[in-house]
């Protein structure tokens, strides 16, 4: 077996065709999407009118975006109130240096980490590492991925390209079990692991859903209760945030609440929903003796200078729109290479990392619309879709045979003379590229589509002879 | 300039010089969620019921205080318990919830929580609650429309406690049912702006992952069982 791509945007290409041709990882993706959906659709029938769901959602997110100074400011005084120490980074680089810095003063060995897009975002994990600093995903689907030395494949589901059997042998390797391929067995093998490690644990470090801006609290939303594990047990809590994550107040923050888990797994609620206001106070019995929230950037402003995409800091990483997406459904999160996979990561990578690395991920859309119907937060996620294609032609990212071709092609379709001169050349030379399918094979062009042969005769002159009929 | 300071030179700018007041913005906010539908209050302990039971909780109602603890007690003994840990409140003191377990079922240990925190008195409260077969506190409030609860860190409730045991059981009063999670986002505020918590943790189900092929295992880090006993209004 030759060695796997490289899980960059850059390989998109080769890791969409890695994916296409695995029956079994595109029969786990579709099922789990599929579920997700359904239970969805369930969940929302609480709501006779869903979309005034949406339209309160998209109300609140936009509201703080166009006044993210003003929220951030609050939030920073209230938190700060509460005995919460706020502190920001620039970059990734930034952010995992303050990291690294407050668990060495806290003389921490171990950190227990929940789930975390942020952490991901900038490759925490490995930066801990390398200070010397034990990282443990303790998120089941993130435990497995790190076990296997991969990274996530679904915002909701890490785990989800993987098989139960690949599961086993991997926990068997790893942990000294006997082979199992039982979820419960397995799932109970890693309760028993990570239980210690929480015990243990120095510092737990978690993302942040929201933070509320008026009460200077966090909240952190789970099934497992790892997250409840990683900001109650150890001493030290640390918990990283973009700074788009605010809300207003605590009635945005149940709002956020009541769609978020509707639209990203179909429950009504996720089983628990950590709203978190600073360390332990002096009378209660446990919980963190320090909490450190980390307000990160990381390009996130740059969304603010371009008035097409700036809404996609509404996002609230429900994962909706991967579920839905074909493309998505077809190839998984690791087929774009991106930690933010599907149309949502299709938007934001190439403002992250840059267009000339992630220039391919806006065409792994078919621009159906799915992604914007779905969308809680009611982002224009396909259009946004389409302005980073103008954006990648542009930045003059395609290939200069792609951009001659359709120069030529703006050219024939605004002039009849050069439209018909086009045509007949096309039918003419077209023979030499037939695969004998009724297709051609052009260059570049037909590599991952097919090109039908011109019709034999044109539809003009199929046209010219049937009006001729009638009028005779 | 600092990374702080450079964030926010870049969030004002976005806003330029118009900035909305508080008011404004408080008002644009009572905008958006006047659009919203009230939720209904009809069947509220129903609905609470048969949500909480559909996300894999078990609601239990008693029409009476003397109900519930018989259920308990008969509860604790089919399950073989050793242990449990009991929140110090003050209405399960009245309903002499510690003394009826130990009058009833001698052999169980029942844990009472330290009255004040130490680092002593915190091992040992943590070892107990990990060796608990069930951890027993109180629902702050219970929402119908999704059948959570919301549960509230103190000096009489550790946070351990409904996380560390096999079984939470939560006791809920039924006038404490609401309809949806929007009807406590005041108490939530006021409980945190006058300091009275750090921790207000919304309990949907027991904890639970799909995370292996989508197979839905219940108590991958948490408790196995969650249970919420509430306790009718004539009682």
């Amino acid at each position: 077996m030759s060695a796997p791509v490289e899980l960059r945007p850059e390989n998109l290409r080769a890791l969409v065709h890695e994916r296409i041709g695995n029956a079994t990882l595109r029969g786990n993706i579709m099922r789990a999407t599929r579920t997700s959906l359904d239970k969805r659709l369930h969940a929302i029938d609480d709501y006779e009118d869903w979309e005034a769901m949406r339209d309160a959602a998209h109300g609140i997110k936009r509201l703080v975006l166009d006044n993210l100074a003003h929220y951030l400011e609050t939030f920073e005084r209230n938190a700060t109130a509460r005995g919460t120490r706020v502190v920001y980074a620039r970059d990734g680089a930034e952010a995992c240096a303050i990291i690294v810095d407050i668990i060495h003063r806290a003389g921490g060995r171990v950190a227990v980490k929940a789930k975390s897009m942020t952490s991901e975002e900038i490759g925490l994990g490995h930066a801990l590492a390398r200070e010397g600093i034990e990282p443990i995903e303790t998120d089941l689907g993130e435990y497995i991925v790190q076990l296997a030395g991969e990274m996530p494949s679904h915002i909701t589901a890490p785990a989800l390209h993987k098989s139960r059997e690949e599961i086993g042998r991997l926990f068997a390797e790893h942990l000294g079990i006997a082979y199992t391929s039982d979820p419960e067995t397995l799932t109970a093998v890693a309760r028993r692991v990570l239980r210690e490690k929480f015990l243990h644990a120095d510092v737990g470090i978690s993302g942040v859903n929201a933070a509320v801006a008026d009460t200077g609290a966090i909240a952190i939303v789970e099934n497992e209760g790892n997250a409840r594990m990683s900001t109650t047990l150890p001493r030290v809590h640390i918990a990283l945030m973009g700074f788009e994550k605010l809300v207003p107040d605590m009635r945005s923050l149940t709002h956020i609440v009541n769609i978020l888990a509707r639209s990203a797994t179909g429950q009504r609620i996720s089983c628990y929903t950590n709203i978190i206001a600073g360390p332990r106070k002096a009378d209660e019995l446990d919980g963190p003796e320090e909490l450190v929230v980390v307000v990160m950037d990381n390009g996130r402003a740059r969304f603010l200078d371009d008035a097409r995409l700036r809404e996609a800091l509404l996002c609230i990483r429900c994962g909706a729109c991967m579920n839905t997406c074909p493309v998505y459904q077809t190839v998984g999160g690791h087929g774009y290479g991106s930690i933010y996979a599907g149309p949502i990561g299709s938007v934001i990578t190439p403002v992250l990392q840059g267009m000339e690395r992630a220039k391919a991920m806006p065409y792994a859309s078919s621009l159906c619309g799915a992604c914007s119907d779905i969308c809680p937060v009611k982002i224009d996620l396909h259009h946004m879709l389409l302005w980073q294609r103008h954006r990648a032609v542009e930045g003059k990212l395609g290939h200069w045979f792609e951009r001659l071709a359709m120069r030529g092609f703006l050219a024939a379709m605004r002039s009849p003379f050069l439209y018909r001169f086009a045509a007949k050349a096309a039918s003419m030379f077209a023979p030499l590229f037939h695969k004998g399918d009724g297709t051609t094979r052009l260059p570049l062009w037909s590599r991952s589509r097919d090109f039908r042969m011109p019709a034999e005769p044109s539809f003009r002159d199929q046209w010219k002879e049937r009006t001729h009929e009638r009028k005779g | 300039m600092s990374a702080r300071d450079e964030l926010f030179t870049r969030l004002k700018a976005d806003r330029g010089d118009d900035a909305p007041g508080d008011a404004a913005l408080a008002a644009e906010l009572d905008r958006v969620f006047a659009a919203l539908p009230v939720p209904s209050r009809e069947g509220l302990l129903q609905r609470f019921v048969e949500r909480l039971n559909e996300a894999g909780g078990e609601a239990r109602v008693h029409e009476s205080v003397e109900h519930f603890l018989g259920w308990l007690i008969g509860e604790l003994r089919d399950s073989g318990a050793a242990s449990v840990v009991l929140a110090s409140h003050k209405d399960f003191a009245e309903m002499g919830l510690s003394t009826k377990i130990s009058a009833t079922l001698p052999a169980l240990r029942v844990h009472e929580l330290p009255a004040a925190f130490s680092a002593e008195a915190h091992s040992a409260m943590i070892a107990e609650a990990e060796a608990a077969a069930m951890g027993i506190g109180r629902a702050l409030a219970g929402f119908a429309d999704s059948g959570a609860i919301a549960i509230l860190s103190s000096r009489n409730e550790s946070r351990s406690l409904s996380l560390l045991p096999e079984t939470h059981l939560a006791v809920l009063r039924e006038a404490d049912i609401l309809p949806d999670l929007g009807n406590f986002s005041h108490e939530m505020t006021e409980l945190l702006k006058t300091d009275k918590t750090s921790a207000i943790t919304l309990v949907g189900g027991p904890s639970k992952t799909a995370d292996i092929e989508k197979v839905l295992v219940t108590g991958v880090h948490g408790p196995r069982r969650f249970l919420v006993a509430v306790i009718r209004k004539s009682a």
